[in-house]
């Protein structure tokens, strides 16, 4: 791959037309784009859909959340010192850059003093707005995104058309050509067309990007200040091998993605799925605090926290600060009309849709960006989506203000706006000329109805489409009886003797400015006492055997499989039996000493006490001890450690896991109640994971493939008794 | 001072500027329909425009004199009545969001969001009829707007007041909460990006079979209409309140609207 990954984005930008508009038009004339463009709908937003018609408390969660990050933002300072004191106090090391050329130059002396030369990328967002891929590569690095979305788009050397699916505007005919020219070694003769093919063949090659990458960059979905913990969500498990198998774990992350609590995590990662792809929750949500630890079987040498600001700062200072509130779901993304006809190129820059609308021009100014503004019909159904209440079209409006006063857009607009403004203003003039110009619409339509050729001034109007004309005088300027006679003398209207102070607003008012001198006590107080957010019913405790429906039910909706065993001594040979029905011969990779005195030898399966090797992707199985698992999801919580180390998790093609039905949890919160009884109240291992089904990907049109990175089969056995 | 689900002393109707000159059957048929229920029906005469336009267009300036204009106005009616979702939505939403909290103009912005209504809402919250005959023409396809959808949250009096109307079939759209890409300025800002929206919602009225499309906004259906008659499309193009006040839809191409028809 080398130099063919440089993403030439100055490049294309510059190819790019300038406006809004002509960059719009240009995407709504691609066939090819407008054909992958018609997934989304019934992609994402049916999904999303059938999501939240599963959880009845997502509106309680939703309030919840916005609240959340709202104080979030306000107390910033605070949880950023907190964060990054607990991360350096479990040996990560942590900077604090302000912009763009910081972060990419801090993040290239961190690699350069460490002999790297190829770096695995997981996908971030930050790492596209500061264009930290063509500064590493400029700097003679090979950088490789692995998300498989990511990946397709590296190949074409284009930039993420979505925040979630960033290859979404493409379809299989767009991406077999770069796989061709890229992958030297696939033969001409092997097919490339279904969704499996690409993901198998991205499978292989990226496998041996992990294993040989010196460093791998993730970014960050949430910050997590009481235990100084960096939240990652994918579905292909390529996050989770970007940060164990290199040596050189960098995270990047911006400012506002800090949250107090483990608690507060969950309450925002309830939400996040749901709100992107319509999943309970992500197949790999890990949490990762610190580099490997003296007893883990696995992980990186050191860790590097990568801040980043660029103007977050001020943002937060003024009218936009809501905007810091955004998780990234793409929700807004999906349910934007413009968004869904225009794709995301068309905005120009990395943040496309409404979030977009107001987050660049925030971030870049608004010289270069006031006509993403216009962008947007004011239909509202972003506000309605976004699972953190940004009101998105009101930020929007905002930003129009601002250009409107600067005088920025098309003079003749307006002059046309402000004409209009003054003319409304002076009800006598208003009533003549709209009486007139009511007339000639209705003479040049003559006996039609339409007017179809353009009028002056409306260019944009009969560019496409016709006026319907009037087939009457303007109701005002009709004689009409209709105002009733005692009315008429009365005229309500002419003189202002109405009372500008009758009676207080019952309506929804605005918040009353928060006192900003208690951030730091009520941080304290939410330390201690780690408050849960609204809990879903399907996180309420039962009885053992409940919660194991519960647990399989979900876990099976995920696409786990889930069996029952009596008893760990029964095991082998429900594993045997299950390597068999999945294809696999074994060895079996396990480092548990939990099963290391069973019966294998009767059951004819071969144990291996070692990780598997790295780059066999096609093949291979593994054995888990989770730490519990979670009724509410369906989800394993595993601990970096010997029972269940990440790797082991995610490199075999069958991955097999053992929970005693008594390490059944309800709800995901419980997971940290779990460790800090068993570790104490601030103390993580590297690695925390919740495992939901098998690795997935729906880059690719968004239809499913099982196996993009991790385990094509996840295959559970509760053990009756433990 | 009336509570809001009490029956209005006084009532001012307005008409709205993009009905008032381009539709004018619109606030006729609005006029109509109160004042056959006995309701006494000002139209002010001082009304112009609402201010949306330079609201959205981010003229904040002229919008906050234009809602000044039309507070002043209209605060001295129990009720204001619009046949206008976004209109409704503007005075009801947005003007109190345009004067700080604690100002004189903030709070009488507030006690006239709390008196107004788009027209199906009130006809529906106080019993109202549709003055209609038996509907003869066919199933009506519903346009549900956006901030008749999210705004004015009123769905549900459209639904109900065109069940009302003997013979009439009222057809939901597939994908009603997309916008039919209208957005006020951004149809001529953004013409191409607004021909597209609009040609995907023809797209569902042209699988609901019906030929005549109703709505409560008139900016939306202009549009629609507008987009349908440059591509050679026959739907003749409605107001709901022209539905209930018994006009009548005229099919002969190019769409168009007779004068009131039965009466």
């Amino acid at each position: 791959m080398n130099e063919t990954t440089a993403r030439k984005k100055a490049d294309a930008a510059t190819a790019a037309p300038a406006t809004f508009r002509a960059r719009a038009v240009r995407a709504l004339t691609d066939a090819q784009l407008q054909r992958a463009l018609a997934n989304v709908p019934r992609g994402f937003i049916a999904k999303r859909a059938k999501a939240l018609a599963r959880l009845p408390e997502f509106e309680d969660l939703r309030q919840y959340a916005a609240a959340l990050k709202r104080r979030a933002i306000a107390d910033l300072d605070v949880l950023l010192e907190r964060f990054i004191r607990q991360a350096e106090a479990a040996g990560c090391h942590v900077h604090r850059v302000a912009d763009a050329a910081e972060a990419c130059a801090r993040i290239q002396a961190l690699l350069a003093e460490r002999g790297v030369r190829w770096v695995a990328k997981g996908k971030s967002m930050i790492s596209e707005e500061i264009g930290l891929n063509a500064a590493l590569q400029q700097a003679g690095m090979t950088v490789t995104e692995t998300d498989l979305g990511e990946y397709i788009i590296q190949l074409r050397k284009e930039a993420p058309s979505h925040i979630v699916a960033p290859a979404i505007h493409l379809t299989r005919a767009d991406i077999e050509p770069a796989f061709r020219k890229a992958h030297e070694q696939l033969p001409p003769e092997r097919t490339l067309s279904s969704q499996e093919d690409f993901v198998s063949e991205a499978r292989k090659v990226l496998r041996e990007v992990f294993c040989t990458a010196d460093a791998g960059i993730t970014g960050a979905n949430i910050l997590i200040a009481e235990t100084g913990t960096v939240v990652l969500v994918t579905n292909e498990g390529n996050g989770d091998l970007c940060a164990t198998l290199p040596r050189l774990h960098i995270v990047l992350a911006s400012i506002e993605k800090v949250v107090p609590t483990r608690e507060d995590a969950t309450a925002l990662l309830r939400l996040l799925a749901r709100s992107a792809t319509g999943q309970e929750i992500t197949t790999y949500t890990s949490f990762f605090t610190g580099p490997k630890r003296d007893a883990d079987a696995d992980g990186p040498e050191e860790m590097h926290i990568v801040l980043l600001d660029n103007g977050r700062k001020d943002v937060r200072q003024g009218p936009f600060a809501d905007i810091l509130a955004c998780i990234r779901c793409g929700a807004c993304l999906n349910h934007c009309p413009v968004f869904q006809v225009t794709g995301g190129h068309a905005y120009g820059d990395v943040y496309p849709g409404p979030m977009g609308e107001v987050l660049q021009p925030a971030l870049h100014g608004l010289e270069k960006m006031h006509d993403l503004a216009d962008a947007c019909t004011m239909c509202g159904r972003c506000a309605e989506v976004c699972p953190v209440r940004i009101p998105l079209p009101d930020l929007i409006r905002r930003w129009r203000m601002r250009a409107f006063k600067a005088g920025h857009g098309s003079a003749m607009q307006r002059l046309g706006l402000k004409l209009w403004a003054r003319l409304a203003q002076r009800p006598r003039l208003y009533r003549r000329l709209s009486r007139l110009g009511n007339g000639m619409l209705r003479f040049l339509a003559g006996k039609t109805h339409f007017i179809t050729r353009p009028l002056p001034g409306l260019g944009g109007w009969f560019s496409v489409r016709d006026l319907p004309a009037p087939d009457a005088p303007p109701f005002l300027a009709q004689p009409h009886e209709d105002v009733w006679p005692d009315q008429r003398g009365k005229a309500p209207g002419k003189e202002a003797h109405t009372s500008l102070t009758e009676a207080p607003c019952t309506k929804e008012g605005g918040k009353k400015a928060r006192a900003g001198k208690a951030a730091y006590e009520t941080l304290e107080a939410r330390l201690r006492n780690h408050p849960r957010g609204p809990q879903p019913e399907r996180a309420r405790p039962d009885a053992p055997e409940r919660l194991a429906l519960r647990f399989s039910e979900e876990a099976e909706a995920a696409g786990a499989i889930v069996e029952t065993v009596p008893s760990f001594n029964t095991l082998p040979d429900a594993v045997a039996l299950a390597l068999k029905r999945h294809g696999e011969e074994g060895p079996l990779h396990v480092l548990s000493s939990r099963f290391t005195e069973l019966a294998w030898d009767e059951a004819g399966i071969d144990l291996d006490p070692s990780l598997p090797p790295c780059a066999e992707s096609a093949k291979g199985a593994g054995l888990i001890l989770p730490e519990a698992a979670i009724a509410e999801t369906g989800s394993l919580l595993t601990l970096s450690g010997k029972t269940a180390p990440p790797t082991l998790m995610l490199l075999p093609r069958v991955l097999l896991a053992a929970v005693p039905v008594s390490a059944i949890r309800p709800g995901l919160d419980d997971s940290w109640d779990l460790l800090r009884t068993r570790l104490g109240p601030k103390d993580m291992p590297r690695s925390v994971h919740w495992i939901t089904g098998p690795s997935r990907t729906a880059d690719i049109e968004q239809t499913l493939v099982l196996g993009a990175h991790g385990p094509a089969i996840l295959h559970i056995f509760l053990i009756k008794e433990a | 001072m009336t509570d809001s689900s009490e029956r209005p002393r006084t009532i001012a109707l307005f008409a709205t500027c993009l009905a008032d000159v381009m539709r004018p059957s619109v606030p006729q048929a609005a006029l109509k329909l109160l004042r056959a229920a006995g309701f006494r029906v000002s139209v002010p005469e001082r009304q112009t425009c609402c201010g949306q336009p330079a609201y959205n267009g981010g003229d904040a300036a002229a919008a906050r004199a234009l809602a000044i204009q039309a507070i002043k106005m209209l605060s001295a009616f129990d009720a204001v009545v619009v046949p206008s979702a976004s209109c409704a939505g503007m005075i009801r939403v947005h003007y109190p969001s345009l004067f700080p909290e604690g100002s004189a103009e903030h709070e009488a912005a507030c006690t006239l969001a709390a008196r107004t209504f788009e027209l199906c809402e009130f006809l529906h919250r106080h019993g109202v009829p549709p003055l209609a005959g038996r509907w003869k023409f066919g199933p009506v396809a519903v346009h549900e707007s956006c901030a008749l959808l999210r705004e004015i949250r009123g769905r549900t009096p459209v639904w109900a007041l065109l069940d009302q109307v003997a013979g009439l079939e009222a057809v939901a759209l597939d994908d009603p909460e997309t916008c039919c890409g209208f957005g006020g300025l951004f149809s001529v800002k953004l013409p191409e990006v607004s021909a597209a929206l609009a040609d995907r919602r023809i797209e569902t009225i042209m699988q609901s079979k019906a030929r005549i499309l109703t709505g409560v906004d008139m900016g939306c259906l202009l549009h629609l209409a507008g987009r349908m008659h440059r591509r050679g499309m026959e739907v003749a193009v409605m107001h709901v309140a022209e539905i209930l006040a018994g006009f009548a839809p005229v099919f002969c191409k190019p769409t168009r609207i007779a004068n009131e028809a039965g009466s």
